[in-house]
C-alpha cells in the first residue's frame, strides 16, 4: 500500500484541526434530551425484564404495605433481575422510581376495581342468603308470599358481575 | 463512580458526566454521521449505552477513550442503518436549523466566513470517506488522540491503526485533490507547521 507523503499528512492535520467546532443544537441541552437517554436505557423493559417485573409486582403491591399498597423499597428480586440484564450496573433506583410512578398512576383504578368487587361479593352473599332463606321458609312452613321474592339488577354493580339485589317481597 | 454506588449517587454522577461530555460526544457524532439529526440520535444512543454499561468500565483506560469507542460504534452503526429504527425512535429530535441552533464558539477574529467555508468544505470532504476512515481522522486530529488511545478507542491493534490511518489520508487526498485552490492553497506546496496557508501570489489582495 502506498503511504501518504509527510506534506499530505501535515496538510490534512492542519485542515482537520482548523475545522470550526460544529454548532451545538439547543435540543442537546434540553432536559428532554436526558430523559430520552433514560428512556432508551430502559428500553430493556420491553425485553426480558418485562415478564420478570410482572411476576414481582404482586409481591410489591401487597395490600398490607404502606403508601396505598405500594412498596417503597426496591424488591431484591427485581433488582437482581435488572442486574442480570445489565451486568455491572448499580441498583436501578431510577428504574424503580419509574415503576413506582406507574403503579401510583394505576393505583386509583385498582382501588375502584377492588371496591366494586367487594360490593359485588356482598350482593352475591345477600342473594345467596335470600335463596337459602326462601328455601328454609318453604320447607318449614313460611308464609306463601315468600316464594314471590323479587330481584332487581342494580345498575351500580354493573362491573361486579351479574349480582342481584333482593328488594323484599 | 463505578464502584457500585448508591442509586442516587449514580444518577447524579451520570448526569455530571453527561453534562461534561455531551458537546464533545455530539461533535464526534456530527463529524462521523454528517448531519445534525443523526448526530443527536447517536449522542442519545451513546449515553444510553454508557448508562447501561458503565459497570463494565474498569478504569484501565481514560473514561473519554472508552466513551469515544461507544460513540464511534454508534455512529458507524447509524450510518449502516439508512432510514434506521434508531432515527424513528427519536421523532422528537428534529433536524434543527436556523434559530434552533446555538453556536458555542467564541466569535474571535479568526472565525471568519472564509474559515467557516473552508471548514464546511473539509467537513463535506470527509463525509465522502467511509465511516471508519472518517472516525479515525476525527479522533486523531480533531480530538487529538494518540495512536495508543486510538487502539483503545477503536479496539484495534497498533498495526491496524497505522494502516487505517494511511488509508484515510490517501482517501482524503483523493477527495481533496483540486478542490483547495479556491481557498488559497498552492497545489503541491509544503504546508507550514503553524497552519498558515501558503497563498497564491495575489490571493486575498484587493
Amino acid at each position: 500500500m502506498t503511504t501518504p507523503s509527510r506534506d499530505t499528512v501535515r496538510l490534512h492535520r492542519e485542515l482537520l484541526r482548523a475545522m470550526p467546532a460544529p454548532v451545538v443544537p439547543l435540543d442537546l441541552h434540553r432536559p428532554a434530551f436526558l430523559e430520552g437517554v433514560y428512556a432508551r436505557a430502559t428500553d430493556v423493559l420491553a425485553t426480558d425484564l418485562g415478564p420478570l417485573l410482572c411476576e414481582g409486582l404482586p409481591r410489591v403491591t401487597a395490600p398490607d404495605l404502606p403508601e396505598g399498597g405500594l412498596c417503597i423499597e426496591e424488591p431484591a428480586g427485581v433488582v437482581r433481575a435488572v442486574e442480570s440484564l445489565m451486568p455491572g450496573a448499580p441498583a436501578p433506583g431510577w428504574l424503580w422510581a419509574r415503576i413506582r410512578d406507574d403503579l401510583a398512576t394505576a393505583a386509583p383504578a385498582r382501588t375502584r376495581l377492588r371496591r366494586t368487587r367487594a360490593v359485588g361479593l356482598v350482593a352475591a352473599a345477600a342473594v345467596l342468603l335470600a335463596l337459602v332463606g326462601s328455601a328454609f321458609f318453604r320447607t318449614h312452613g313460611g308464609t306463601p308470599d315468600t316464594s314471590r321474592i323479587v330481584f332487581r339488577l342494580d345498575p351500580r354493580l354493573g362491573q361486579a358481575g351479574d349480582a342481584l339485589m333482593p328488594l323484599g317481597r | 463512580m463505578c464502584q457500585a454506588p448508591d442509586s442516587d449517587e449514580f444518577e447524579a454522577a451520570f448526569e455530571a458526566l453527561y453534562v461534561r461530555y455531551r458537546d464533545r460526544v455530539y461533535s464526534i457524532a456530527y463529524r462521523i454521521t454528517g448531519t445534525t439529526a443523526d448526530a443527536l440520535d447517536v449522542a442519545q444512543e451513546s449515553f444510553a449505552l454508557v448508562f447501561r454499561k458503565i459497570g463494565a468500565f474498569r478504569g484501565e483506560s481514560l473514561f473519554s477513550t472508552w466513551l469515544y469507542r461507544i460513540v464511534v460504534n454508534c455512529a458507524i452503526d447509524s450510518k449502516r442503518q439508512s432510514g434506521s429504527a434508531l432515527q424513528k425512535r427519536t421523532g422528537s429530535l428534529s433536524a434543527v436549523d436556523g434559530p434552533e441552533l446555538q453556536d458555542e464558539r467564541e466569535n474571535g477574529p479568526d472565525d471568519t466566513a472564509e474559515r467557516r467555508e473552508l471548514g464546511d468544505h473539509v467537513h463535506d470532504s470527509i463525509q465522502r470517506l467511509s465511516p471508519k476512515l472518517r472516525a479515525i481522522l476525527v479522533l486523531r486530529y480533531v480530538e487529538g488522540l494518540s495512536y495508543e488511545e486510538l487502539c483503545v478507542a477503536l479496539d484495534l491493534s497498533m498495526g491496524t491503526v497505522k494502516s487505517r490511518m494511511a488509508r484515510a489520508h490517501l482517501a482524503l487526498q483523493d477527495v481533496l485533490t483540486g478542490t483547495l485552490e479556491p481557498f488559497g492553497f498552492v497545489s503541491g506546496a509544503p504546508i507550514p507547521e503553524s497552519g498558515e496557508r501558503r497563498r497564491k501570489p495575489g490571493a486575498g489582495l484587493s
